[in-house]
């Protein structure tokens, strides 16, 4: 009797854990999915273009935000002129022959940039001292004068990129051709 | 009770696992479908590039046999917007870069060749060594197209999915390869291991990646000369420089020290100079203080930047343009001799607006191309270069300027500012023989003014 009735109690408490639980998994999904959804370009609201173009409202604002976005995936903790630099990389791509030559072509080439292959560069509003950066390189500001590629030596790299022939270090970045 | 109780939870949980299993089918239904449509957009691609490139090998063969002037301009127009699209597909297929880095540099010089043909090709014939070049462009191209085949054959089979790279998510492209369809390409990019040396009118052309520097004169300076040079040419607006320091070396194009000045203990406030080690020239300066608010017009910003120019020796430059953000004004400056612009010859610079401090510096451009030249008189004079203007333009004013070709080399003009409608054109007339050589359209925009 009393050993039926622990087991109708144990059932009772399991039964109720995985209810707890899958609703906790329905919450998570909810806002899980929610926070990845905001990654997707589409989802970009066009109230928020509309400041990035007040920010900077030239005939070049398109180039300069999302130049700008890929700074601030690529180079959020770099000093100024690391933010430059890698502004610059891009623009540099643009005018090489083994590159895309339009900005866009750059930026979303497979596997060109980390921060646009997660995502990362639309989860994030670009600072300022971004938008200023990628401004500068727009300019023809090129700390690097002539790279076509970064990487940060201390993460694991490919042993081909060692095959570039190093220009600089600017930060934690090092800048090669 | 208890039963009732029991039978209650059963249901709930049952129900649970249905809803749960339901969600799951939609997922692995979601995650099938955006596969499907990645795996098209790259078949799309990947079918698009193998068919201009088909197509690039085509004409360049037709090229060889066209002996019409008319059809020859065709042909081109032809190759440059094939070779284009080819090699834009190409860019957007999930491959590391280096496996398709050369095949993209061949496509890029086809096409651009193509372009500069259409532009010199007055008479129709192509030259001996014109007809030699596209004759060597046609056999890379057809051992191209041979190995887009068996790439092609390797999809087909299903030897590898342009999606299973996904797990490759997150990783950058310098990491080497992600995919098996890297390894595919990767024996295409091999075939192309003997890519000609193409010298050319055009801006992909291979003789721009190796010039020189004409700008720099004199011996090598020492890093304690080039710290020296850095904290005079900076502008410190009043402030000390604590510490200077060498960041690093920088190599390439001018090699030059990166100095950085520090005015407080922060190094992210810190002024980067770079000088270049032959000569010791500022190359590019860098201030990354923020400013919060504009004291300044732009009149006031321009008599801030022209006198920070003559205080470092710098004389002889023009402003051309201005632009405002963020409190700074970007100008930029040409070199001018005599009565002639040289807008190879630019500098650019920044100036804050609160205090009129020259933020930010930038002299490649300058150190690239200035050298003394010897400019031969313009052939023909203002009126009959502003006869070669279209009738339908309002003709305002002109004057000399020697322009930059698209393959770095130089050309005197006759610049004449024009109107159409409340539309400024800057048209450019050769001074030599008369041809519009460029056009550039003047944006007014709130803050600034920018060419187009």
């Amino acid at each position: 009797m009393k050993y039926a009735d622990l087991r109708g109690q144990s059932g009772l408490l399991a039964a109720w854990a995985c209810l707890v639980l899958l609703l906790a998994g329905t919450v998570y999904y909810i806002f899980g999915f929610g926070a990845q959804r905001h990654y997707l370009p589409h989802s970009v609201p066009g109230a928020q273009s509309q400041q990035m173009a007040e920010a900077a409202p030239d005939s070049d604002s398109d180039n300069v935000s999302l130049l700008a976005r890929v700074i601030e995936g690529e180079a959020a903790d770099e000093p100024y002129d690391g933010k430059v630099a890698v502004g610059a990389v891009l623009l540099n791509r643009m005018q090489s022959s083994a590159f895309p030559h339009t900005l866009a072509g750059v930026v979303f080439q497979p596997y060109a940039f980390e921060s646009v292959s997660n995502g990362l560069i639309w989860a994030r509003q670009p600072t300022e001292e971004c938008i200023r950066a990628a401004s500068a390189a727009l300019s023809g500001w090129d700390p690097t004068f002539g790279a076509l590629y970064f990487w940060n030596p201390s993460k694991s790299v490919s042993p081909w990129i060692w095959t570039r022939q190093i220009l600089t270090q600017i930060g934690h970045q090092v800048f090669g051709i | 009770m208890t039963a009732s109780r029991q039978t209650g939870a059963i249901i709930a949980l049952a129900v649970l696992w249905g809803a749960t299993v339901l969600w799951g089918i939609g997922q692995v239904r979601g995650l099938r479908q955006a596969d499907v449509l990645l795996q098209n957009k790259y078949g799309r691609a990947f079918y698009e590039t193998k068919q201009r490139t088909k197509n690039v090998e085509a004409l360049l063969s037709k090229g060889l046999v066209s002996g019409s002037p008319d059809q020859m301009d065709a042909i081109l127009s032809d190759l440059w917007y094939n070779a284009n699209s080819a090699q834009e597909n190409l860019s957007q297929l999930p491959v590391s870069h280096d496996v398709v880095a050369r095949t993209s540099k061949f496509l890029s010089q086809v096409g651009d060749y193509a372009y500069t043909l259409t532009k010199s090709n007055q008479d129709g014939a192509l030259s001996d060594k014109d007809w030699g070049t596209m004759q060597q462009l046609y056999r890379t191209s057809v051992s191209l197209n041979q190995e887009m085949s068996t790439v092609e054959r390797e999809a087909a089979a299903g030897s590898f999915h342009w999606t299973e790279v996904q797990g490759g998510l997150g990783q950058t492209l310098p990491q080497g390869p992600v995919s098996s369809a890297d390894r595919s390409f990767r024996n295409m990019e091999t075939q192309l291991h003997e890519l000609p040396v193409l010298v050319y009118d055009g801006p992909f052309s291979d003789h721009i990646e190796q010039m020189k520097p004409l700008g720099l004169a004199g011996g090598m300076v020492t890093l304690d000369q080039a710290k020296a040079i850095a904290g005079r040419f900076a502008d410190l607006a009043g402030a000390t420089v604590q510490q200077t320091v060498l960041a690093n070396e920088v190599q390439g194009k001018i090699p030059s020290y990166s100095i950085q000045l520090r005015i407080d203990n922060n190094p992210a406030d810190a002024i980067t100079v770079n000088v270049s080690k032959q000569g010791g020239q500022v190359v590019s300066l860098l201030n990354p203080r923020t400013v919060s608010i504009s004291k300044l017009n732009d009149g006031q910003a321009l008599t801030a930047a022209g006198a920070f120019l003559n205080s470092r020796g710098l004389t002889g430059f023009v402003p051309t343009y201005t632009l405002r953000s963020q409190n700074i004004a970007t100008i930029a400056f040409a070199y001018k001799q005599g009565n002639v612009m040289i807008y190879p010859d630019q500098i650019k610079l920044q100036v804050a607006l609160d205090n009129g401090q020259v933020l930010g510096y930038e002299a490649l451009g300058y150190l690239t191309a200035h050298h003394q030249r010897v400019i031969a008189a313009p052939a023909i004079t203002a009126a009959q270069a502003k006869s070669k203007l279209s009738p339908r333009v309002q003709a305002q004013s002109e004057r000399l300027a020697l322009i930059p070709t698209s393959s770095k080399g130089e050309v005197l003009t006759y610049e004449w500012k024009t109107m159409l409608g409340n539309d400024v054109f800057l048209v450019y007339i050769n001074a030599k023989n008369g041809e519009e050589e460029q056009i550039l359209k003047l944006l007014n925009v709130p803050n600034g003014t920018l060419t187009l």
